[in-house]
């Protein structure tokens, strides 16, 4: 709202490919950073040359790849959050920029002991080579704690929200539990891609020696202590506000309940995070059995491309729970600050709430086409008002779906494309407006703990959504949402033949019968039927809800609104043609 | 009409405004050094390679060979040294620079897969660039295209976020993110005043290189230092104009505060102009200075508060466009001071540690103090190879067969003399050994030669046959193999490109590491048997070469092989 969208289909996607990258690339640069020094360690310990040599090479495959891939990737997120999300990304560098000014100590420590170890191993006596190796996983790792704290503060932002605290956002419900689990995580890739690397020697005995020390000092370690590890999280998120039950479709929280429900073909939750899950579970039992495997059955002869799949499966589940963090952390992109479309929650600074025009209470009272810094508003909206007035129904009815497009620009777009990723139009095919404004209604409440209904401005308020989607409520005006959902429908190909469909045969008709055909009807004396000419089932609808200010002497619309939906579906289909644009939000 | 400029956070400041200024002002210096070295060293690395001038094909082969092999380096430290300042900006220009980047999104994030590319081809240059023959022209003209992009993409990002007044006309045109600032009449002359800057930066940094190595490879260094300061002379002269320029495209109210409205910024503008023009003078008087290294510190001593005035002159004229467009701080602030220190604190241990690995490098090191210890005094960041084969980044094919002939030789001549001394001692003893030792390994040294065709023998700092005494060149060379670990010393080797009396040779030295056998004959007096002790002061009365432990460098086997002259 505040700053201008940039306007690509499924943004969300883009700041994914970069991250799931750089966190493959960043973890393993950490547990392979331990890996280098405890390798060399054992290998001069046993004045075993051949191992050293082996160590030394991998350090030179790892300067190339965590040096520029991983640390550019890194700056990668950077760029793309800014790009996609520059409202929180705003927000997260004014209250944690000595957190990340903390990282980048650790991140220069890093670099410089990665570059002199490739350097030094002719140059610099072994005691010094291995201690500059610790250097290097000791910063590695710190940087990884450092930024954890960032990162989890934005799924439980825990008590951040009252006090504004650098340490209470820093050190918030989920920070020790995703530390552990990514150093656990870090511990797994460092195994793989070791044994990825001892494929390729030609000393099988030496080959199996790495093999299996990957395998049992490595692989299997983190075999047990990440979900030991993601336990802890999730129970963590749950303490902290995380809706993991519902996301997942899962009706507790229990190790078992959560991996039958993510394993269940009953449908509950959100289907692409449960399916992320699942994917995250898989990965890694087929990794670790595989891994198992090849160290008993094949550690002499294994070749690069068994060791390639195992560490392909590492990289999906990770990239895999990766999204399932993110998809458990809507609809917030910062924890009861920040929607992901940037709608924030007020603040409160000694009792006093803040002015805020993108709060949801401001948006829904001034509107988000006028908030809005960079709105593309259709010409003839008046803002604030009832809408476009003294139009043409068809042209109002045109303002109107303009005007809805624009807000989904400015508050859906964000993960909402069309029709390709979470695409918008198979969620409203064959619905009718009021059918689409009430589901926007309920979108999402804020509930206390125990499922009472409170208000936004509760720090302890957490988010129900409809479905279990994990939406962020609509905001705007009665005459935006309106809007909107006129826009809706027509994507939706409400006005075609599509609403007709969906309503019976018979309702619309006799809807007329009942109310109109007094007056209206063939054997009337005004019939109805030249007055229907260019007119869409939307417009009826409207003019349904007005009808004595269309006609004097006409009395309201007494019927319900499900009956004066068929009606406007059953007069549209006798005179308007089907509306059916592809329309890019 | 009043700009739209995004809203603040609801959020305070966590520091208060001017902290945060002056640590983006020290980052961005930082950061601008090491920059630089990138981008006009690329430039410059470009234009040597590219050179077929006769006559300085060894010196601008060594330089060319030591800046690739330092480019992984020196990149590095540009951007570890970025992040910082884009953090700093983001806090206080946020609003703006995030702005500005959305709407030349897809340029903006270009910048990302750009560096990596660039980043890639400076290691291919580094580890594989004698491999690569005359495609390393072609992979240098890439990285350098790679990175003048990259600054060209930088300055369209923050002259647009200097213009929010354009903010919502360019987003009207076109929210898809390819807007780039072109019709800014300030962007080429910024781009190109930060271009021509970074030429004469990374050209004081080629002469400082000359400086540093002006005692062990004089020709390189004095050729270094001498084309260091032309480059930057050219490169300031030409800045000279091309600040006019960037001055004259000012926005008039900005120009009028500039040269008398503002005191501080007309200061500062009067000071970088003084500055300029006086480092351009420097760079005319150094060329006919007689005293190179002088000179060339004394270039240094220019370049650095001309920088330091560049970057507030820089900080200045924002802030006065900004003011302008109604940009103003948040006043509320609450600064966060423990996360603060804390951060003070690891700065101070992040700088230490990283100097205490790059000497431990250095330290390390054979020959003459590392290439990327030079860039340490410029960047923090440890040190690349120097003339060690292992990393041989030579672009020169004669060197490369000199060396690869001169390991042979080494090893033949040892494994020879070697092979001697050992069927001498399985027939006559220690005794007859040295007997024969005495007579026959000068000889047969002296054969080897003739094989050979070039100059080889042993020499000793604590020789026994006074034919091995060895020159100043090789007494250098030998002590700095003393200083190498123990473990380093079997596999180290020493070569070097030498010009003298106009003629270029490869000097090449190998070290004689001690071993458990040779104690009898050059261990400790005490030790020794009495035979070998007669023996030895029978054959040779002044002999030094006693007193020697396993792992101690005996000596070393030196070669000398003339270059063919380049074409």
């Amino acid at each position: 709202m505040n700053y201008p969208i940039w306007e690509l289909p499924a943004p969300g996607l883009l700041i994914a490919a970069v991250a799931i990258v750089h966190v493959f690339i960043s973890h393993f640069a950490v547990g392979g950073g331990l890996f280098l020094v405890l390798a060399e360690k054992k290998a001069r310990a046993a004045g075993d040359e051949a191992f050293l040599a082996f160590v030394r090479s991998l350090s030179g495959f790892f300067v190339l790849l965590t040096l520029v891939l991983g640390a550019l990737t890194g700056v990668g997120i950077w760029f793309t959050i800014a790009l996609v999300q520059p409202q929180a990304t705003s927000a997260l560098v004014t209250a944690f920029v000595w957190g990340w000014a903390i990282e980048w100590t650790f991140f220069a420590v890093e670099i410089a002991a990665a570059m002199v170890y490739y350097y030094g191993w002719d140059r610099l006596d072994a005691r010094t080579h291995v201690r500059v190796g610790w250097i290097y996983f000791v910063s590695a790792w710190a940087s990884l704690a450092v930024i954890s704290g960032i990162l989890s503060f934005m799924a439980t932002s825990g008590q951040w929200v009252v006090t504004r605290s650098f340490a209470d956002g820093i050190f918030n419900p989920t920070y020790w539990p995703t530390v552990a689990l990514r150093t656990a995580v870090a511990v797994g890739l460092a195994g793989l891609y070791a044994l990825l690397a001892a494929s390729f020697l030609k000393d099988a005995g030496l080959k199996a020696r790495v093999a299996r020390w990957s395998v049992t000092r490595w692989i299997v370690p983190a075999a047990v202590l990440i979900p030991a590890t993601l336990f802890w999280y999730l129970s963590a998120a749950v303490g902290g506000g995380v809706a993991v039950a519902e996301t997942l479709g899962a009706q507790g929280t229990s190790a078992t309940v959560l991996l039958t429900a993510v394993f269940s073909s009953v449908a509950g939750g959100h289907p692409l995070v449960r399916h992320a899950a699942a994917l995250t579970v898989l990965g890694a039992s087929l990794l670790v059995l595989g891994a198992l495997a090849l160290a008993t059955l094949r550690a002499r002869t294994y070749h690069w491309v068994e060791a390639a799949v195992l560490m392909s499966l590492g990289f999906a589940s990770m990239g895999a729970s990766e999204w399932v963090r993110e998809g458990l952390r809507k609809p917030w992109v910062i924890d009861r600050y920040m929607f992901v479309n940037s709608v924030r929650l007020p603040v409160s600074v000694d009792g006093a709430v803040l002015e805020d025009p993108f709060t949801v209470e401001a948006l829904s009272e001034r509107g988000v086409l006028t908030t809005a810094r960079f709105a593309r508003v259709p010409a003839a909206w008046s803002p604030g008002g009832p809408g476009p007035e003294g139009l043409e129904p068809a042209a109002r009815a045109e303002v109107m779906a303009a005007a809805g497009r624009e807000v989904f620009r400015l508050e859906c777009a964000v993960c909402h494309t069309v029709s390709g990723h979470l695409g918008i139009r198979p969620l409203v095919e064959g619905q009718s407006v009021a059918a689409i404004e009430a589901t926007l209604d309920s979108l999402a409440q804020p509930v206390t703990a125990d499922g009472e209904p409170t208000a936004w401005s509760n720090p302890q308020a957490r988010v129900e959504t409809r479905l279990g989607r994990r939406m962020p409520p609509f905001v705007g005006t009665d005459v935006e949402k309106h809007a909107l959902a006129i826009h809706l429908a027509r994507l939706g190909g409400a006005a075609a033949a599509g609403v007709a469909a969906a309503v019976s045969g018979e309702a619309g008709p006799e809807t007329f019968g009942t109310y109109c055909a007094a007056c209206h009807g063939p054997d009337a004396p005004w019939p109805i039927g030249e007055r229907l000419r260019g007119r869409s089932a939307d417009e009826f609808f409207d003019l349904l809800g007005r009808l004595d200010e269309v006609q004097e002497d006409m009395p309201p619309f007494a019927g319900t609104e499900e009956e004066r939906a068929a009606l406007a579906a059953h007069l549209a289909e006798l005179a308007v043609p089907a509306l059916d644009e592809e329309v890019m939000p | 009409m009043t700009p739209i400029i995004p809203l603040a956070d609801p959020l305070p400041q966590p520091a208060p405004a001017w902290l945060l200024w002056a640590l983006l002002q020290l980052t961005f210096f930082l950061h601008l050094l090491a920059m630089n070295v990138v981008l006009g060293g690329s430039i410059l690395a470009l234009h040597w390679r590219l050179s077929r001038r006769p006559g300085d094909a060894a010196p601008r082969a060594a330089v060319t060979g030591a800046f690739a092999k330092a480019l992984p380096v020196a990149v590095a430290a540009a951007v570890t040294l970025g992040v910082a300042p884009l953090l700093f900006v983001q806090v206080l220009y946020g609003r703006l620079f995030l702005t500005s980047s959305v709407l030349m999104a897809w340029w903006w994030l270009a910048v990302v897969p750009l560096v990596i590319l660039a980043y890639y081809g400076a290691y291919l240059l580094a580890f594989r660039g004698a491999s690569l023959g005359p495609r390393a022209r072609t992979v240098a003209a890439v990285v350098a295209l790679l990175f003048v992009a990259v600054g060209f993409l930088y300055t369209s990002n923050v002259t647009r976020s200097l213009r929010p007044e354009t903010f919502v006309e360019a987003y009207r045109a076109s929210g898809r993110g390819l807007t780039l600032n072109l019709a800014d009449s300030t962007l080429w002359p910024r781009y190109l005043h930060m271009l021509f800057g970074a030429i004469a930066v990374a050209a004081i940094a080629v002469a400082v290189f000359g400086l540093f190595r002006r005692e062990r490879e004089p020709e390189m260094a004095s050729w270094a230092m001498r084309k260091g300061t032309v480059f930057f002379g050219i490169a300031t002269a030409v800045n000279i104009f091309v600040g006019m320029w960037f001055l004259l495209a000012q926005p008039k109210e900005i120009l009028v505060r500039l040269v008398g409205g503002d005191t501080w910024a007309m200061t500062l503008l009067a000071l970088g102009i003084l500055l300029g023009i006086a480092a351009g003078g420097f760079a005319l008087l150094a060329l006919g200075a007689k005293d190179a290294a002088r000179a060339t510190k004394a270039q240094v001593g220019i370049l650095l508060p001309t920088l330091v005035v560049m970057v507030l002159l820089r900080d200045q004229v924002r802030q006065l466009v900004l003011r302008d467009a109604g940009f103003e701080h948040p006043s509320w602030v609450e600064a966060q001071w423990g996360p603060l220190a804390v951060f003070a604190l690891l700065l101070v241990a992040a700088v230490a540690t990283i100097a205490w690995m790059a000497r431990a490098l250095a330290r390390g090191s054979s020959g003459p103090g590392a290439v990327g210890a030079t860039l340490l005094a410029l960047a923090v960041l440890a040190g690349a190879g120097d003339g060690r084969a292992a990393e041989a980044a030579s672009a020169d094919p004669r060197v490369e067969s000199a060396v690869a002939e001169a390991r042979v030789a080494a090893r033949e001549l040892a494994a020879y003399l070697k092979t001697l001394l050992q069927a001498e001692l399985a027939r006559d003893g220690f005794d007859g050994a040295i007997a024969v030792c005495a007579e026959v390994a000068q000889q047969r040294t002296a054969e080897y030669r003739e094989t050979f065709k070039n100059d080889i023998r042993r020499v000793s700092l604590r020789r026994r046959n006074a034919a091995n005494e060895p020159d100043d060149y090789e007494r250098a060379v030998l002590e700095s193999f003393d200083r190498l670990p123990v473990d380093a010393r079997p596999r180290a080797e020493h070569w070097e490109v030498v010009t003298e009396d106009g003629r270029e040779s490869l000097r090449y030295l190998k070290p004689l590491v001690t071993g458990p056998l040779c104690l009898t004959c050059h261990g400790g007096r005490a030790t020794m048997a009495p035979a070998v002790t007669e023996a030895l002061a029978a054959h040779y009365p002044d002999d030094q070469a006693t007193g020697f432990d396993v792992g101690d460098v005996r000596g070393a086997i030196t070669i000398r092989i003339p270059l063919v002259p380049k074409p």
